[in-house]
């Protein structure tokens, strides 16, 4: 049998995260790395170009949250694979870093979830809080690791002041001017994020992707 | 419109039907003095408005009993509750539930993280389950205080309680790994949803109910398993209320709906309450001959945040939209009224339903709304 070039494994690994493949990505991530090939390229050729693709599908409807869930699966499995072969310089680098969560009283967080995966695959370092997060955490999360961008969300109306509350803390806490506040979630519109000072408001993970982007000038 | 013009019109206002008389005059195609209304889920807001936090309300039922008096006193809203909250049967079947002083209740921790653990929550008695009971009393107690007033009870749609005795997220990757586990978890959450329904009858003898099911929106599942999983166990809660309460349930789902249309129009419902996001317009020419529809005025925007005109405007934008609806058409919120929606704004929804919405009549454009088409 001819050994797979870097490129088709690279192709392989592309097709298994679109096509939800969260075992076979495995066995490709591990024959890409006993050829030798570059770890880095792996990682953003195949697995987050695959993830970028799946984005691109749930954008135009054809692909649904579940759909999404099971490729991020599938790229998390990569990941897993390839990221502790990569060099050290590669793994650091200068990403644009986001702290995100949940309101606290809010224990939803599907949609987080969803804009968290795509943020990563889009290149952001992320710092998941996860759901039912302390007011306070966010501000004291964002200055310990020196956050471009605060983005929470919620899918109570109950919980929704938590958000403006979270950019008056900021303000408090004199580090409103260096960090940008995004919002989401069904209740919240663009004129409550106008209302409580938040820059950016999206209706769904992809918009929060380019929004994202925008608001540090990656776009 | 300020806020001193509006009570005056709004207290200067005499009634010329009851709530009942003008329900059962609109549903006959009879007109009724003005259009039905429902401003959704407003107990909570309610309290909040009286000065009572949600727990007040949730655990005295001296409470309740005041906020049921002084709705009906202050903004001549009757009837009465006793229904399955959105997390009731996950919390019947374990799963850890946690009630804020002031808030909508969430869910802590799951009953089962997997659905290999199906069996744990399936040997559940839903009539033995003293979270049911604890319902009927709560009902009891009002039913003896009011008993002029009629009561309704309320279900969640089987895919959201599937939703609340497991983590979303892995019920939605389990309709790809493990579908029928899936399926059989629908069918156990119908279940106890339909003998909710028959304890219910037992002790009140039938009455309206509502399904409300937001985890089964477009937003979250695709057209195809809404009607792989989804879909059919509506049908079957459906026809298991229809059956229990000797009459069909209305059904609101939040969010995005509008790709399931044509699906949802099979469905054999009294009503569908449309959330603010979707169009009523539509919603009216796609489903209007099948059931009546209520909607759809933003909660948060319009009710929350909106002034007395805002709240006004979209009445009018809503009665102008849905009241050709074949079927009927009840001026509605799009979703449950938050709580600290201010009192002028519950006034201004009444006031524009009185005046805008007066003189309706099934499947027509009421009298109210001459000169404002």
């Amino acid at each position: 049998m001819v050994a797979a070039s870097k490129e088709e494994l690279i192709q392989k690994m592309y097709d298994c995260v679109v096509e939800m493949e969260d075992e076979e990505v495995v066995d490709v991530c591990n024959e890409y790395l006993e050829a030798g090939y570059d770890a880095y390229d792996g990682i953003m050729e195949g697995l987050v170009a695959g993830m970028n693709r799946a984005s691109e599908l749930y954008d135009e409807e054809e692909y649904f949250v579940t759909d999404v869930l099971l490729c991020s699966d599938a790229l998390y499995a990569g990941l897993d694979v390839l990221r502790p072969h990569l060099k050290s310089e590669e793994a650091d680098g200068q990403r644009k870093k986001v702290v995100i969560g949940v309101v606290e009283g809010d224990t939803h967080d599907i949609g987080k979830n969803l804009v968290k995966i795509m943020l990563e695959t889009a290149g952001f370092e992320i710092y998941d809080l996860g759901r039912d997060v302390p007011l306070d955490d966010f501000v004291t999360k964002a200055k310990e690791v020196d956050a471009d961008i605060i983005a929470m969300s919620t899918l109570m109306t109950t919980t929704m002041g938590g958000m403006g509350e979270v950019v008056k803390k900021l303000e408090e806490a004199g580090i409103r001017d260096k960090v940008k506040v995004m919002v989401g979630g069904s209740p919240v519109s663009r004129r409550f994020a106008d209302e409580i000072g938040a820059e950016g408001y999206s209706r769904n993970a992809v918009e929060a992707v380019k929004m994202a982007k925008e608001l540090v000038g990656m776009a | 419109m300020d806020r001193a013009e509006l009570e005056k019109l709004f207290y200067d206002y005499k009634d010329e039907m009851t709530q009942g008389e003008r329900a059962a005059a609109y549903a006959s195609g009879e007109e009724a003095d003005y259009i039905p209304f429902s401003i959704q889920s407003n107990e909570e807001a309610m309290a909040d408005l009286f000065g009572y936090t949600t727990a007040q309300w949730r655990n005295d039922p001296k409470v309740h009993i005041d906020v049921i008096k002084r709705r009906r006193d202050e903004f001549g809203i009757v009837g009465l509750a006793a229904g399955q909250r959105l997390r009731t049967v996950g919390q019947a079947v374990g799963t850890k539930m946690f009630f804020p002083e002031v808030g909508i209740d969430r869910v802590e921790t799951h009953a089962i993280q997997t659905l290999a653990d199906l069996d744990k929550v399936l040997s559940v008695d839903p009539y033995t389950s003293p979270v049911y009971q604890a319902i009927l009393e709560r009902g009891r107690i009002l039913k003896d205080e009011f008993p002029e007033m009629g009561i309704g009870t309320s279900v969640a749609g089987p895919f959201t309680v599937a939703s609340t005795i497991m983590p979303i997220e892995r019920l939605l990757r389990d309709t790809r790994k493990h579908p029928q586990a899936v399926r059989d978890l629908l069918d156990f959450a119908v279940y106890h949803s339909v003998a909710w329904a028959e304890m219910f009858a037992k002790e009140f003898g039938g009455g309206p109910c509502t399904i409300c099911d937001p985890v089964s929106c477009a937003d979250i599942l695709s057209r195809k398993q809404y009607l792989e999983f989804s879909m059919p166990a509506q049908e079957k809660l459906i026809e298991g209320l229809t059956k229990a309460l000797g009459r069909k349930p209305g059904l609101h789902i939040c969010g995005k709906t509008n790709p399931l249309w044509d699906d949802m129009a099979n469905l054999k419902v009294a009503s569908f309450s449309v959330d603010n996001r979707e169009s009523l317009a539509e919603a009216k020419d796609r489903m209007g001959d099948k059931f009546a529809l209520v909607g759809n005025v933003p909660p948060v925007d319009v009710m929350l945040k909106g002034s007395i005109d805002d709240v006004i405007e979209s009445c009018k934008k809503c009665i102008r939209q849905g009241a050709e609806s074949p079927l009927g058409y009840n001026l509605g919120t799009g979703c449950q009224v938050p709580i600290g929606t201010p009192r002028e704004n519950f006034m201004a929804f009444i006031y524009a339903a009185r005046t805008y919405g007066r003189g309706a009549r099934k499947g027509c454009m009421p009298k109210g709304m001459e000169g404002q088409l």
